[in-house]
C-alpha cells in the first residue's frame, strides 16, 4: 500500500485517483513541513474521509515544554474526529495522544531504533493503540524482513523522497540575510548548500517556523525493490519537496507493474539512491579513526613510555597493577605496531636512585633499547 | 550549606579522569571501547575502567559509563557482558539513549540509567515517558532552558542534568545522520565526522552569488554566568562535554565551575570580581566563541559561531602536567609544549588560584640543564609548595 502527504484538496484528488487509500496530513504547528493551519487540515481530514481514504495526523516535531504547551492547543484547535490515527516521534506528543486522545498511533521509528529490543520494548510500551512503525531507512532489506516478522505489527517504510540528514531548531539561513532582506518574509526559506569538504554538492537546505533541516542531494528510491518490499504494510512516497504529487499516479503504475521502477527513475527529476538498503556498514571505519596499538591490553600491561634518551635510558611511567623487578622483561609495542622486549638491568627511580623494584604509579628510568618510542606500551613478558 | 548541583565532567581517558576528579569534578563520564559516541577519543579498556572507578571512587567521585550509541542488534548483542562488567565494577550510573540499551542494562544488571542527551528529550511529558522507562536521570536536550528543566525535574518528578560547558550539537541529538549518508559513518555509534563545522557555500537563488559561511556551526556553551539560575532550579547535575578534548581544559573547566559551585553552597552568592575572574580563566582553554545557547532565551543568530576552527586565538597554552611531585626536592613534567629557562609559567593547583613562577632551572631527567624543553620529554622542574602529581603547567603563547 502506497502512501503519501497530501496538503489540499487538489492532491487529495490526485491521491484518490491514484488509488490510495490513506494519506498524511500535516498540521503546521505539529509537524515539520506542515503548512496548514487547524482549519485547513480538518477540512481535509474530513473530505478524505468522505472520499473514503483513512486520514493521519502528523505531529513529528521536536518539542520543547513550551513548544509542546502551544502544540497541545492546536490539536485542541483540530476536529480530531476526522482523522483517523496520529503519527508522532517525540516521546512527549506519543505521551499526550495516548493519554488525551483515543486515536491510533503511527510511532515514527526512523531516528536510530535499530535493533529489536527497543522496537519491541515500544510497540509493548503503545500496546493495543499500536496502528503502525514507522522503521528507519538506515535499516537492510534482511533487518527489515526480520523486524517485521519478529514484531508483529503493521510496519512503514520510505520508498520515495527527500532524505532527512540534519534538524535543528536554530535559524540557520535567516541569521545569513540582512535585517531587510525580504527573503527573511517567507514563511520558508530555502538554499542549496555545498562544501569543498564534502564530494557532494547541492544539499537542500530549508527553514522554516520549526527550525533548520538540511537533506541530502539524493532522494531515496525504492520503487524497483517493490517485490522484495511486498512484506512491508506501507509505502511511504514524499513528494513534498519539488517532485509534485503528478508523481503519485506513476509510482502507483510501478505498483502496479505498467510501469518499470528504471521507467519511474527516468522520469522522476532528482537523482536517487538506495542507501542502507541492501547494506548498513557504517561502523566499519571506525577501527581506523585511532591507532589501536597505542591502545593498552590489559594483560601483563605494565605502563607507557614517556621518554626516551637516546643511548641512555628510556623512561616509563609504571600505569597497571603490575610490579616490574630487576631481571624481568619487558615488551614493547611501538605506536607503529612493532613489538621489542629487553630484560631489566638497569632499574632507577626519577632522583636516579638504582632501585630493584617499582610498582604502579611510579616513574623509572630503565636500560636503553633501539627502537622504542614514546608512546609505546609497555609489558611484562615473563618472570 | 546550600544544595548546588553535581559537576559533570568528561573523561576521555584515564589520565584526563585523574585531572578532572582531581580538580573538583564531583563525577565523570567516560566511554569503554565500544558503545559510545567517541569512537575517536582514547576510551577506556576494562581494566583502565576499573583503574578509574576505583580512583574516583577513592575521592568520592562517581562514575559513569556512556552506552549513549544507537546500537544495532549486533552490538546489543556484545552489551550484556559488557553490562555485568560494569556491575561489577560498581559504576554509579550508565549513560543510555536507545531503548534497547536501556531494557538490555535493566535485565543485566540494576546499575540506575540516565537518558543521554542523544535521545533529545525535550519536554516533561517526554521525560515522564523515560522515567516509566525506568530511567533515574534524564540528560536534557541543549534545546531546553534552565527554567523548562527545572520544570521538568519538578513536574516528571525525576532527577535532570543540563550542560553548563562546552562543544554543541548545532542539530537536535541524535537527529543528525550527515556523516552516515555522506561519509559512511554512523554518527549515532560513534562516527561523526563533524560536518557542521565546514564552509558551506549557499544559494538562496539561481541568480544569487554563493554566500559562504559556517552556518552549521554552533559557538560553544558557557553557563557560568547562569550558575545560579541552575542552582535555585534545583538542577541535579550540570555537564561539561568534551572527551575529545585536552588535560588543560579538563582541568581548567573542573577546576573553575567546581570553585565556583563550592563557594555558592558556602556562601550562597557570588561575587560580581569572582564571576569575571572565572570567565577569564575559562577563556584560558581552547574554545571557540562562547554564547549561552538555550540556557536563558531561545538561541538566535548570534549563536551561530560563522568562522572556521583554529586555535591560534588561544592565549595560554598547556605546557605540560606533573608525573611527579618529589617532595621538597623537584617536579617531574611531561612536556607537551616546548618552554625555555627564563619563561614565566603559570602551575593550577587543585584548589586556589594559579601559581606564577619563572623557570629558573629546568633539568632532563639525568639532572643536565636544559636552555629549552622539547614536547614529548620529560624535565624536572624545581619543587613548589602545594603542587602535586597531575597539576596543569600553562604558559601564555610566546
Amino acid at each position: 500500500m502506497l502512501i503519501t502527504y497530501v496538503e489540499n484538496m487538489r492532491e487529495l484528488g490526485l491521491a484518490k485517483e491514484a488509488g490510495l487509500s490513506e494519506v498524511i496530513i500535516a498540521q503546521k504547528d505539529l509537524s515539520r513541513f506542515g503548512s496548514l493551519d487547524s482549519t485547513q487540515a480538518s477540512a481535509l481530514a474530513k473530505e478524505a474521509k468522505s472520499m473514503g481514504l483513512k486520514s493521519v495526523l502528523e505531529w513529528d516535531a521536536l518539542m520543547t515544554e513550551p513548544e509542546l504547551e502551544r502544540a497541545k492547543k492546536s490539536l485542541e484547535q483540530l476536529e480530531l474526529e476526522h482523522f483517523d490515527s496520529i503519527r508522532v516521534q517525540d516521546p512527549g506528543a506519543l505521551e499526550y495522544a495516548l493519554n488525551s486522545t483515543d486515536k491510533m498511533i503511527q510511532l515514527i521509528m526512523e531516528t536510530g531504533n535499530h535493533n529489536l529490543e527497543a522496537l519491541s520494548s515500544w510497540r509493548d510500551y503503545v500496546g493495543s493503540r499500536l496502528e503502525r512503525m514507522v522503521l528507519s531507512i538506515e535499516l537492510t532489506i534482511d533487518k527489515l524482513k526480520e523486524y517485521k516478522e519478529a514484531l508483529g505489527v503493521a510496519v512503514e517504510f520510505l520508498v520515495l523522497g527527500r532524505i532527512l540528514l540534519f534538524y535543528t531548531p536554530r535559524n540557520l539561513l535567516s541569521a545569513l540575510l540582512p535585517e531587510d532582506d525580504e527573503l527573511r518574509t517567507k514563511p520558508q526559506l530555502s538554499a542549496l548548500g555545498e562544501s569543498e569538504e564534502s564530494p557532494h554538492k547541492g544539499f537542500p537546505v530549508v527553514e522554516n517556523q520549526h527550525g533548520t533541516f538540511m537533506f541530502h542531494i539524493k532522494h531515496q528510491f525504492l520503487l524497483e525493490h517493490l517485490d522484495e518490499l511486498s512484506f512491508i504494510d506501507a509505502l511511504r512516497v514524499d513528494l513534498r519537496f519539488g517532485a509534485g504529487l503528478e508523481f503519485l499516479s506513476k509510482a502507483q503504475e510501478v505498483v502496479s507493474k505498467t510501469l518499470s521502477g528504471k521507467e519511474f527513475k527516468a522520469l522522476y527529476p532528482f537523482d536517487v539512491i538506495k542507501g542502507f538498503y541492501k547494506v548498513n556498514k557504517s561502523d566499519v571505519l571506525f577501527k581506523k579513526l585511532k591507532n589501536r596499538r597505542i591502545q593498552r591490553q590489559d594483560e601483563n600491561y605494565v605502563g607507557e613510555v614517556l621518554e626516551i634518551a637516546k643511548g641512555k635510558h628510556q623512561v616509563i611511567r609504571l600505569k597497571g597493577r603490575v610490579e616490574i623487578k630487576k631481571g624481568m622483561r619487558l615488551k614493547f609495542v611501538t605506536p607503529e605496531g612493532k613489538e621489542l622486549s629487553a630484560p631489566i638491568v638497569e632499574l632507577k627511580d626519577s632522583a636516579l636512585n638504582d632501585i630493584d623494584s617499582a610498582g604502579p604509579e611510579s616513574l623509572v628510568l630503565m636500560n636503553y633499547l633501539g627502537g622504542v618510542w614514546v608512546r609505546s606500551q609497555v609489558y611484562l613478558l615473563e618472570n | 550549606m546550600i544544595q548546588v548541583p553535581e559537576l559533570l565532567a568528561p573523561a576521555g581517558s584515564l589520565d584526563k579522569l585523574k585531572v578532572a576528579v582531581d580538580y573538583g569534578a564531583d563525577a565523570v563520564y567516560l566511554g569503554g571501547l565500544k558503545f559510545g559516541l567517541r569512537s575517536a577519543a582514547e576510551n577506556f579498556t576494562l581494566q583502565e575502567l576499573e583503574e578509574g572507578v576505583e580512583y574516583a571512587h577513592t575521592r568520592n567521585a562517581k562514575v559513569y559509563v556512556v552506552l549513549n550509541g544507537f546500537l544495532h542488534d549486533q552490538d546489543l548483542a556484545e552489551l550484556g557482558e559488557f553490562v555485568e562488567f560494569l556491575q561489577e565494577q560498581k559504576v554509579d550510573a550508565v549513560i543510555a539513549s536507545d531503548l534497547g540499551v536501556i531494557q538490555t542494562v535493566k535485565k543485566h544488571s540494576n546499575i540506575p540509567v540516565h537518558l543521554s542527551t542523544q535521545a533529545s528529550c525535550l519536554n516533561v511529558e517526554s521525560a515522564k515517558f523515560w522515567k516509566k522507562q525506568g530511567v533515574e536521570r534524564v540528560v536534557l536536550g541543549r534545546e531546553v532552558s534552565i527554567a523548562q528543566a527545572g520544570k521538568i525535574k519538578r513536574e516528571a518528578q525525576v532527577e535532570v542534568e543540563l550542560f553548563v560547558h562546552g562543544s554543541m550539537c548545532m542539530a537536535y541529538s541524535g537527529n543528525c545522520v550527515i556523516s552516515n549518508f555522506t561519509q559512511g559513518r554512523d554518527s549515532n555509534r560513534g562516527g561523526c565526522a563533524h560536518s557542521c563545522r565546514f564552509e558551506y557555500s549557499l544559494k538562496f537563488s539561481e541568480e544569487e552569488e554563493k554566500r559562504k559561511a559556517y552556518f552549521m556551526s554552533s559557538k560553544d556553551l558557557n553557563g557560568l554566568a547562569h550558575l545560579e539560575e541552575f542552582i535555585k532550579e534545583g538542577i541535579d547535575s550540570i555537564k561539561v562535554e568534551g572527551r575529545m578534548k585536552s588535560h588543560l581544559y579538563a582541568g581548567t573547566i573542573s577546576k573553575v565551575y567546581s570553585e565556583a559551585l563550592k563557594f555558592y553552597a558556602q556562601n550562597g552568592h557570588f561575587l560580581s570580581g569572582q564571576i569575571y575572574e572565572w570567565e577569564e580563566e575559562l577563556k584560558k582553554v581552547t574554545h571557540r566563541a562562547y554564547a549561552d545557547a538555550n540556557l536563558g532565551e531561545k538561541a538566535g543568530a548570534n549563536t551561530i559561531f560563522n568562522e572556521r576552527e583554529t586555535s591560534s586565538d588561544n592565549e595560554y597554552i598547556m605546557i605540560g602536567n606533573v608525573v611527579e611531585a618529589v617532595e621538597n626536592q623537584f617536579l617531574v613534567v611531561d612536556v607537551r609544549n616546548s618552554f625555555e629557562a627564563g619563561q614565566s609559567v603559570e602551575l593550577l593547583p587543585f584548589e586556589g588560584p594559579g601559581v606564577s613562577f619563572v623557570c629558573d632551572s629546568i633539568l632532563g631527567l639525568d639532572n643536565e640543564p636544559q636552555q629549552r624543553t622539547k614536547p614529548s620529554s620529560l624535565v624536572k622542574l624545581p619543587w613548589l609548595a602545594g603542587a602535586g602529581k597531575n597539576n596543569i603547567l600553562r604558559a601564555r603563547k610566546c
